[in-house]
């Protein structure tokens, strides 16, 4: 009986056009292309952006590199060593206290952005990979 | 020898666009034979596209430990075809939603010869059948559909549906008992 009702049924299922899943895969391929192209812009505006901001972060960050008195502390290191190994936990608090803390991590979180936002940007232009995006 | 859906999903995830392709190609008559006896062949082929649209975008979150590939597809296609329904205030699909309650399975048991070959010769047209199907309930048709048309077992027609197993069974003898009470009326 079940065999007997496979058959009935196989035999009233209903066909499509015979082109439709080439027609499915080109709209899958039309949004993927469409998505890649969004994303690229959006990784590459992000790149500019971060790029662009790197400029006066860095500028900033060597300010207050000189006046932080860093040089001082190296010149310590080379002409008095001793100290340093005697009382290397102050030099080294000493140092991190000196340094523009705050401006050292925006200036890498910049940097880390952008190479990230490059590398994402390229791999959508350049890649026709629809894995990469699904 | 053919590959199975699963590896061909590991292919695709790997960078082989044929890999989805080929499960386009695969799928597609099986999808458009489903979804057709609900929602009709006029959006039968929107609602497959969308069905698969979907399945390509949430492809990473197949998991095949959890479910076949084929289950988890009508789950995405079932779901595609009530939204549908819904959208056309046709409640037909979503009926599935409030039969659970039609008692256990074992109180729906019929005798297992409900449907003998000699009525099934009377059913041989490919038309009459249709006509009989279009009369049962959607939840009924879902059921006879996968488990014939797709030779899915019951408990993956309980997963797709997410209905359980007992359900899906009851629905089944059902159906069938149905099939043959409309033969005899006609």
């Amino acid at each position: 009986m079940e065999k007997n009702l496979q058959q009935l049924f196989q035999e009233t299922s209903l066909q499509p056009e015979s082109n439709l899943s080439v027609a499915i895969w080109q709209h899958i391929r039309m949004l993927d292309e469409r998505r890649r192209r969004l994303q690229a812009f959006f990784y590459s505006l992000a790149g500019l952006f971060s790029f662009a901001a790197l400029f006066p972060v860095i500028h900033t960050l060597s300010i207050q590199f000189s006046q932080s008195g860093l040089s001082d502390y190296l010149s310590l290191a080379f002409s008095d060593s001793s100290v340093i190994t005697t009382y290397w936990k102050e030099f080294a608090l000493s140092i991190v206290d000196a340094l523009p803390m705050t401006t050292i991590i925006l200036s890498c979180a910049l940097l880390f952005i952008f190479l990230l936002s490059v590398k994402r940007a390229v791999r959508r232009l350049s890649g026709n990979s629809l894995t990469a995006l699904a | 020898m053919e590959r199975k859906d699963e590896e061909l999903i590991t292919e695709y995830l790997a960078g082989n666009q044929d890999a989805f392709k080929e499960l386009i190609d695969r799928y597609t008559n099986t999808l458009y034979n489903f979804v057709s006896r609900f929602v009709g062949t006029l959006y039968a082929p929107d609602i497959v596209q969308e069905v698969f649209v979907k399945a390509w975008r949430n492809i990473k979150k197949f998991d095949p430990r959890r479910s076949l590939f084929k289950t988890w597809i009508f789950t995405i296609t079932r779901n595609t075809v009530t939204d549908h329904l819904r959208k056309k205030k046709s409640l037909r699909f979503s009926d599935l939603d409030h039969i659970d309650d039609e008692g256990s399975f074992a109180e729906n048991i019929v005798d297992e010869s409900e449907l003998p070959d000699e009525t099934l010769n009377k059913i041989q047209d490919k038309g009459h059948l249709e006509t009989l199907l279009s009369q049962l309930p959607s939840h009924y048709q879902i059921v006879l559909t996968l488990y014939y048309q797709e030779e899915m077992t019951f408990a993956q027609i309980g997963e797709a549906l997410g209905k359980p197993l007992n359900t899906v069974k009851s629905h089944h003898r059902r159906a069938l008992s149905l099939l043959r009470k409309m033969m005899h009326q006609n």
